[in-house]
């Protein structure tokens, strides 16, 4: 493979340690300020826009994004930087579309957000169980990037790295990493861009770029050396089906909008103006990161097929590690190694946070009602035995690394995104409705999500010949599945006067006017905001249309 | 029964219109952003557009679809703060 350390990684290891020292410490002094479970999460809705962007940075770049981009453009080539950046737009759509309603309605996950919305347990229990599966499937990835940078550390092969280095982050995670989670973050989104931009600068100037202090728009004089090696490196966005930016559209896209850890952001900032402009602050930052995955990527590709050397696709995870070492040395290794820690740990803390509270609070305390003893013991206990099942899971991880994080946004996007925009923007949403389009978007998603890791894809003939284009992204079914089926659901329940009366329909109209923040006074029970079905039936209709052509 | 300020309704109808265009347009102008490319499917010939080494797609993704987007939206959220002021002093309708 033309890459090979010998023993163990000294300066990578003291500057991982060192990084960990000072999350630590970050955690302990924001926990000194920490007084109530929301300050615990949420950091007392005090941050300031800066503060907030690498935070909501943090969120969205996980390990598995860090070196996973520079990885899947061996497999997708150009239509890389059409999904990356349809994961960045999202996070805007969302902004816009329903960042204020969540942020004034005060929940912090999705699974709360049904619950309060929609007012109905089952609806509730149906959103932890698939917040569960996102989570764990988002997990896996991070936990094979942290295998990978403990192999390169100690010089071991994965599994016991994995191991090893699965348990340090599950420790570290269970008994201090979810101290001020915000502030944490801001600190890890912070060092990913540095860690990041610095490398890939010293990496595209060792190559030979002709502008590398922007290194996302220096590299073209060296294009024609990657057409030569790659002819189809930019056609392939010409070659690639409709159907397939259909796919990425309604699986990126919708996706990032509604990931249980990213709809968390919205709720630290100071006032939602603060929060739009944290939002967008991040943006600029995720998209940076993006571009410079894309521009390191490009250099993997250069790199290897000048020098002839031929990588296994299940080793490309680490082409951004090789490229450091290769073209810059000790210092640049270590910032990489050191930013994947850092975006492994906090989404790694993020995802078993989110699956501790579900199990916890959500399932368990759902059957029975626990002390506030029990909930301390039985919390970590919980995060501990989902990061161990996690580390069991990573023993036959996916070939590329960013592939799990895919299935968890496409999960995402059929479950969640229907409910948080239908919810949000239409009083007729009801809880028979979103029953029924999570149900129907989540077993779609994660059916196809099975098939999708497996080549045939897809157990039908007519569906398997056709052109979902070089990496299929099943949201192209599930996600329009999701939005009609809740649309015509609500439509048909509201009509049946035995379920309409089953749902508490004076508070949830009033809650939706308070969540786009109409004043008690401008409140009218017979208001006729929010209420049209004409709007719903439109895009419940599109919705259909999309889905027929996505299986036709 | 309080009576209706039929005024104060219709002027609140009206934010909430303005508010619904502005959200249902601009996310949708952002999907189209995004799938830019897909519309560029039915020209082939921009992929022969080089400037400064790089063909046209990369350009659209890297300058329209990142901080071209960007600016958009951070003019829409100036109208969408605007917007929740004039909510937040809506006028009583009963």
């Amino acid at each position: 493979m033309g890459f090979e350390r010998e023993g163990m990684f000294i300066p990578g290891i003291v500057t991982v340690v060192g990084l960990i020292v000072l999350f630590i410490v970050t955690g302990y002094l924001a926990q000194r300020i920490t007084k109530a479970s929301d300050d615990y999460y949420m950091a007392g809705h005090s941050v300031g826009p800066f503060i907030n962007a690498f935070a909501i940075v943090s969120s969205y770049l996980s390990l598995a994004t860090f070196i996973g981009f520079t990885a899947f453009i061996w497999g997708i080539q150009s239509l890389l930087l059409i999904m990356s950046q349809a994961w960045m737009i999202g996070y805007g759509v969302m902004i816009i579309a329903f960042s204020g309603p969540i942020r004034r309605l005060g929940t912090y996950t999705a699974a709360g957000y049904i619950y309060e919305r929609f007012q109905s347990n089952l609806a509730r229990l149906l959103s932890v169980i698939f917040m569960i599966f996102i989570m764990i499937m988002y997990a896996v990835s991070q936990m094979k990037g942290i295998a990978h940078v403990f192999e390169l550390l100690l010089d071991i092969p994965y599994l016991p790295a994995l191991f090893i280095g699965g348990l340090i982050v599950v420790v570290y995670v269970t008994f201090g990493g979810m101290y001020g989670v915000t502030w944490n973050q801001a600190f890890q989104g912070f060092t990913c861009v540095i860690a990041m931009l610095i490398p890939v600068m010293a990496i595209i100037k060792a190559l030979g770029a002709s502008f590398w202090a922007i290194p996302f728009w220096g590299y073209g004089n060296m294009t024609s050396a990657m057409l030569e090696a790659f002819p189809k490196f930019f056609s392939i966005l010409y070659t690639a089906s409709p159907k397939w930016y259909l796919g990425v559209l309604f699986s990126m896209l919708f996706g990032t909008m509604s990931v249980p850890h990213y709809l968390s952001r919205v709720t630290s900032a100071k006032t939602i103006a603060e929060g739009r402009k944290g939002f967008l602050m991040g943006l600029v930052m995720i998209g940076l990161v993006n571009v410079l995955t894309f521009a390191a990527g490009f250099a993997g590709v250069i790199y290897t097929q000048t020098q002839g050397i031929e990588i296994k696709a299940v080793q490309a995870d680490k082409l951004l590690f090789i490229l450091s070492d290769v073209f810059v040395g000790n210092w640049a290794l270590s910032m990489v190694l050191a930013g994947a820690v850092a975006a492994g740990m906090s989404t790694i803390a993020g995802a078993l946070m989110v699956i501790g509270t579900g199990i916890a609070h959500d399932i368990i305390g759902g059957i029975r009602e626990l002390t506030e003893k029990q909930k301390k013991i039985l919390a970590p206990f919980t995060i501990f035995i989902s990061g161990l099942a996690i580390i069991f899971i990573t023993i036959s991880p996916p070939t590329f690394a960013l592939a799990s994080v895919i299935w968890a946004i496409i999960l995402s996007a059929s479950v969640f995104t229907a409910p948080l925009i239908m919810g949000v923007w239409w009083k007729g949403a009801n809880k028979y409705g979103v029953i029924a389009g999570m149900l129907a978007g989540g077993l779609l998603a994660l059916f196809f999500n099975a098939k999708f890791a497996h080549p045939s894809f897809t157990w039908s003939p007519v569906l398997a010949a056709a052109p979902y284009g070089p990496t299929p992204f099943p949201g192209v079914f599930s996600v329009p599945a999701s939005f009609f089926v809740l649309i015509f659901v609500s439509m048909i329940t509201n009509r049946i006067p035995s379920l309409a009366a089953k749902i508490p329909r004076e508070k949830t109209d009033k809650m939706i006017e308070f969540m786009h923040g109409w004043p008690d006074h401008a409140i009218r029970k017979d208001s006729k905001r929010y209420s049209g079905d004409a709007g719903p039936a439109v895009i419940g209709i599109i919705m259909l249309a999309f889905f027929l052509f996505a299986v036709l | 029964m309080a009576e209706i300020n039929r005024g104060a309704t219709e002027a609140n109808d009206r934010i909430y219109k303005k508010e619904l265009f502005v959200v249902v347009a601009s996310s949708v102008i952002c999907m189209l952003v995004a799938m830019g490319m897909l519309f560029m499917l039915a020209f082939p010939g921009l992929l022969d557009v080089y400037i400064w080494g790089y063909p046209f797609p990369f350009w659209y993704q890297v300058t329209i679809a990142y901080p071209g987007v960007i600016l958009f939206m951070f003019w829409i959220i100036l109208i969408l703060t605007k917007i929740d002021n004039q909510k937040a002093n809506a006028e009583r309708e009963t």
